[in-house]
């Protein structure tokens, strides 16, 4: 098999990564795709496209893993092309992205790789390739997985399906040992092999030294690993949680600093307790996850099970009664008994390393010194309101189900305790809520974007700018640290022309507007006007009362009138000279176009290729 | 005999002689040409933006480049608004056509 | 003046308890109820001697401590989409189970101990929107699971269609004699699949124990069925 064409470098793999995350219709991801191309090789795509989505796809209908990809078929016969190319999205919403960390931090549930799999057959298959499916690793053309988040995913089906040709990806999230234990039966018996206690107790597996399975998962996965190449950038925070134990990095790894403000997360990571950074984790995603879905009472809700609304008509004695024995309070029970105690144990795993957690965040400059402070003392807090929550909200249960009335005295007091606790609950969310704190999550998260790992692999000579790829001149365009956005250079060269048509079009449509509005007009009024001056002229007896208002005696006849100076001859209602005007503009704009475009050229060596980009654009997408 | 004189008399006077109309929709119309002409010109001085990304020190290319974006504006701007200008006048004269053309001398016979 | 306001609530706690409390109490089941208490709720001297009960993971799904059959005991997955027959030296690996809503749910079982002959791990794996579209990808799934090429063999029922392949690894590759099966189950009355690897690890006395041993691997299989799309979901419909 030979290797791929299209995509060979790390630059149009990650913009197309990019692209996938852009939802396009098809029409319009066929033109990225071949805009995207032609900005970064100077040529044309050599290769019809042919898109599949996961939501076209039949066997993936009533999926609910969450799994989301687009497949790209690339063919040319003239240029001996044919390659397939997976870019599975992982998730479709955050919940579901949650649901994949989650589920990836405790390495199971390995729903979306095997859907990863499922469609990756059925493009094959609806691109008509043939292929066994039980020999994946035998078809003929190259089926590459591209993906970021995904990571995870694609390369759990590589591993065990042996689904792609190749794996690429970008801040990927890593293989799980755990994970593939449960899942890849072929390790699994390599596992029990050196571990018998395997064989009939699964969870021993998480008291095996951690550093012989990883060896052993790396030997294992060695040949494959051949095939898996990977960007990851130290300031993702993905890799950060990359030293959780089970997770263990697999493939051609190349590490990028993609920012200079920090050291990135993983030092500060790696000495927190696992089961800490866990936590962490998964606290923050609950949170981002509550927050979506709006407002405080929301994020409460969602992480306590404890509704707001609720909680508040214990507001006074017969509110507090009627509350107490509503079934608003029955139906709150489940969620608070499912949700709460999780949550307790989550803050209680913060709190109990939160000196280390905030000193080493404070450490690597993520957070000053009174942050630290503030954030120590807010988890504290919470932890304390939210043990008061579940002792005042268990005993309220436990005495509406158990005693009835006469316990009624005591738990109004509970209840109180349970609505102040919760009012405090929320000023402390309200202080992790803060815009500084949201800075700094945004930073982190900004570690996994892809733009910031695309502009440091461009080594001074590309950059990016929100998908646009940016070059520096050869010559230095005379000055210092000038970049030409080449992605914008294009647009205009091919957009302008469109712009200018439509400005013709649009002069034209003034022209007959003016010819109706005006010139047809000025004649019709003009001849009323001399149809009448005609009329006065003729008929001047009959226009002796217009007269006699002018009259200083009485008018007996009136022998003539002659009207003078017949304004219609002074108009000018001919817009001639503007219309000119305006169509030389647009024939200004054509040559500025062009002039703008040498000028551009100019800036490069011809080695650069960007009269090629600008002739080849034309091409494509001119009309 | 008395003679009843004949006095014949000129008289000058300035009359409308077609009624008032409100040519205001007219203006209206030829004004969304105007505003579309306008609109065009941004959207297609926009393109030139932003392709040149300027570090600290711009150097001559750059510059020249910038030059030619001014003129550009310009250009645009000139014409946008000599149209704009042109179509209010002219529609000013239609206007005056009817409201004003009360020019008119006549010959008056009084006793 | 307090007092007043006491009584005139006492008043209305009972007028309001009289119509509201809820009427499904747990505790004030009555006696018969009692006697079908989920192992879960019951106390440890009640429950039988053997390690499905010791576990408290694994006694959260059982549904009882009478016997389907002589060592095993009832299990209904948390999904309520299906129920088997779970035998009593099994322990549910409870880190690698996972449930999704009612979609998805990941039961791996270990069976056996340190000086058992022949120890087993089951896989079962439902997933709500499987079909029969789905059957060659799974099915292929299935094999680079195992690592080998197998043949299926399809028996429809009424309610559920089988594929099922046994398999056997070449001795020399492990210490063990390993071998067991793969199966497909899809639900025929609704959307709804469950995949199965059972694998033996045969350590000792092999020629005359595995034989049997297949046997009651194959037996056991017939106790998985679904719960949900069936009519008589409370009887035993096997």
């Amino acid at each position: 098999m030979q290797d791929e064409q299209i995509f060979i470098t790390k630059e149009l793999r990650m913009r197309l990564i990019q692209l996938e995350y852009k939802n396009l219709p098809e029409e319009q991801l066929i033109q990225e795709i071949e805009r995207i191309y032609l900005e970064e090789t100077g040529e044309l795509l050599p290769a019809e496209v042919n898109v599949y989505t996961s939501s076209e796809s039949s066997k993936l209908k009533e999926d609910s893993s969450g799994y989301d990809g687009t497949a790209l078929l690339f063919s040319s016969e003239d240029n001996n092309i044919d390659e397939v190319y997976i870019i599975s999205q992982g998730s479709q919403g955050i919940v579901d992205w949650s649901y994949n960390i989650e589920s990836m931090l405790a390495g199971k549930n390995y729903s979306q790789a095997e859907a990863t799999h499922d469609f990756t057959v059925d493009a094959l298959e609806e691109f008509g390739i043939t292929f066994n499916e039980n020999e994946m690793d035998q078809v003929e053309i190259p089926v590459v997985g591209l993906h970021s988040l995904a990571h995870n995913n694609n390369i759990t089906s590589y591993l065990l399906y042996d689904t792609f040709s190749k794996v690429y990806s970008v801040n990927g999230a890593q293989t799980n040992y755990y994970q593939l234990f449960d899942a890849d039966g072929k390790f699994e018996k390599r596992l029990k092999d050196e571990f018998p206690v395997l064989e009939y107790d699964l969870d021993a597996i998480y008291s095996l030294p951690p550093a012989d399975i990883e060896a052993i998962a790396k030997d294992f996965y060695a040949d494959k690993a051949k095939n898996i190449y990977q960007d990851i950038s130290i300031h993702d925070p993905l890799y950060a949680i990359s030293g959780v134990r089970g997770f263990f990095t697999l493939g051609n790894v190349t590490p990028h600093k993609t920012s200079d403000n920090h050291q990135g997360l993983r030092r500060v990571a790696d000495k927190i307790p696992d089961d800490a950074v866990v936590a962490l984790q998964k606290l923050a995603i609950d949170y981002t996850v509550a927050k979506e879905n709006g407002s405080m009472e929301d994020i409460i809700k969602d992480l306590t099970g404890v509704d707001m609304a609720v909680v508040e008509q214990f507001d006074g004695l017969w509110g507090s009664a009627k509350t107490y024995f509503g079934s608003d309070f029955t139906e709150m029970v489940p969620g608070v008994n499912e949700k709460l105690p999780g949550l307790i144990e989550n803050v209680q795993l913060i709190t109990g390393n939160a000196e280390v957690i905030f000193d080493e965040l404070m450490g690597a400059t993520y957070i000053t010194k009174n942050q630290r402070d503030e954030l120590v003392e807010v988890f504290t807090e919470i932890e304390k309101e939210l043990l008061l929550i579940q002792e005042s909200f268990a005993s309220i249960e436990f005495n509406r189900s158990t005693k009835g009335i006469s316990a009624i005295g005591s738990d109004l007091s509970n209840a109180g305790k349970l609505y102040s606790a919760i009012q405090r609950l929320t000023d402390l969310f309200g202080q992790l809520n803060k815009e500084e704190y949201q800075d700094i999550l945004d930073m982190i998260v900004a570690g996994h974007s892809i733009g910031e790992m695309i502009n440091a692999i461009g080594e001074g000579e590309k950059s990016y700018l929100n998908g646009d790829l940016l070059m520096a001149p050869s010559n230095g365009g005379g000055g210092k640290d000038i970049w030409v956005n080449i992605s914008a250079a294009l647009r205009m060269y091919t957009e302008g022309k469109v712009v200018l048509e439509e400005r013709t079009e649009e002069i034209t449509r003034l022209v007959t507007t003016i010819g109706e509005e005006v010139t047809q007009f000025f004649k019709h009024e003009k001849k009323r006007l001399l149809d009448k001056i005609n009329d006065i002229e003729q008929n001047p007896s009959a226009y002796s009362g217009m007269v006699q208002e002018y009259a200083t005696s009485t008018v007996k006849g009136v022998e003539r009138i002659t009207v003078y100076d017949v304004i219609t001859s002074k108009l000018n209602a001919d817009h001639d000279s503007e219309i000119r005007l305006l169509n030389m503009s647009v024939t200004d704009g054509y040559t500025f176009i062009e002039k703008y475009r040498k000028a551009i050229e100019d800036m490069f060596d011809e080695e650069a290729k960007i009269a090629e980009r600008f002739n080849l654009a034309e091409v494509v997408f001119g009309d | 005999m008395i003679d009843t004189e004949m006095v014949t008399r000129t008289v000058s006077f300035t009359e409308q002689l077609l009624p008032s109309e409100d040519l205001n929709h007219k203006i209206e119309i030829l004004n969304k040409h105007v505003d579309a002409l306008n609109e065009n010109s941004m959207k297609f001085i926009q393109l030139f933006y932003n392709i040149i990304i300027n570090g600290e020190q711009k150097g001559e290319i750059v510059e020249a480049m910038e030059g030619l974006m001014k003129e550009l504006q310009t250009q645009h701007s000139m014409y946008n608004n000599a149209l704009g200008k042109k179509i209010e006048s002219s529609l000013i004269n239609l206007i005056q056509l009817s409201k004003k053309t009360r020019l008119k001398k006549c010959r008056q016979s009084t006793m | 003046m307090r007092l007043k306001l006491v009584l005139v609530f006492i008043a209305i706690i009972i007028v309001l308890g009289g119509c509201q409390m809820p009427n499904k109490n747990p505790s004030t089941q009555t006696e018969g109820e009692q006697e079908e208490l989920k192992p879960a709720d019951m106390d440890d001297e009640d429950l039988p001697d053997v390690r499905a009960f010791k576990d408290e993971f694994t006694r959260g799904f059982l549904q009882s401590t009478e016997e389907t059959r002589p060592g095993y005991y009832p299990f209904s997955s948390a999904t309520g989409a299906y129920k088997m027959d779970f035998p009593a030296e099994g322990k549910i690996g409870e880190k690698s189970y996972n449930i999704k809503n009612k979609s998805y749910e990941g039961v791996s079982i270990g069976v056996g101990n340190e000086q058992s002959d022949i120890t087993h791990t089951i896989k079962v794996k439902y997933y709500n929107h499987l079909s029969d579209e789905l059957k060659e990808s799974r099915l292929g799934q299935m094999e680079s699971n195992i690592g080998m090429d197998l043949e299926f063999e399809e028996k429809t029922s009424e309610n559920q269609t089988l594929y099922l392949a046994p398999y056997q690894h070449a001795e020399e590759e492990y210490n063990k004699d390993i071998y067991g099966f793969a199966a497909l189950i899809l639900n025929e009355k609704k959307l709804g699949g469950i995949q199965i690897i059972y694998t033996s690890h045969c350590a000792n006395n092999c020629g005359e124990l595995k034989e049997m041993d297949m046997k009651q691997a194959q037996e056991w299989l017939k106790s998985v069925s679904f719960l949900e799309g069936l009519k008589d979901s409370d009887g035993n419909a096997r």
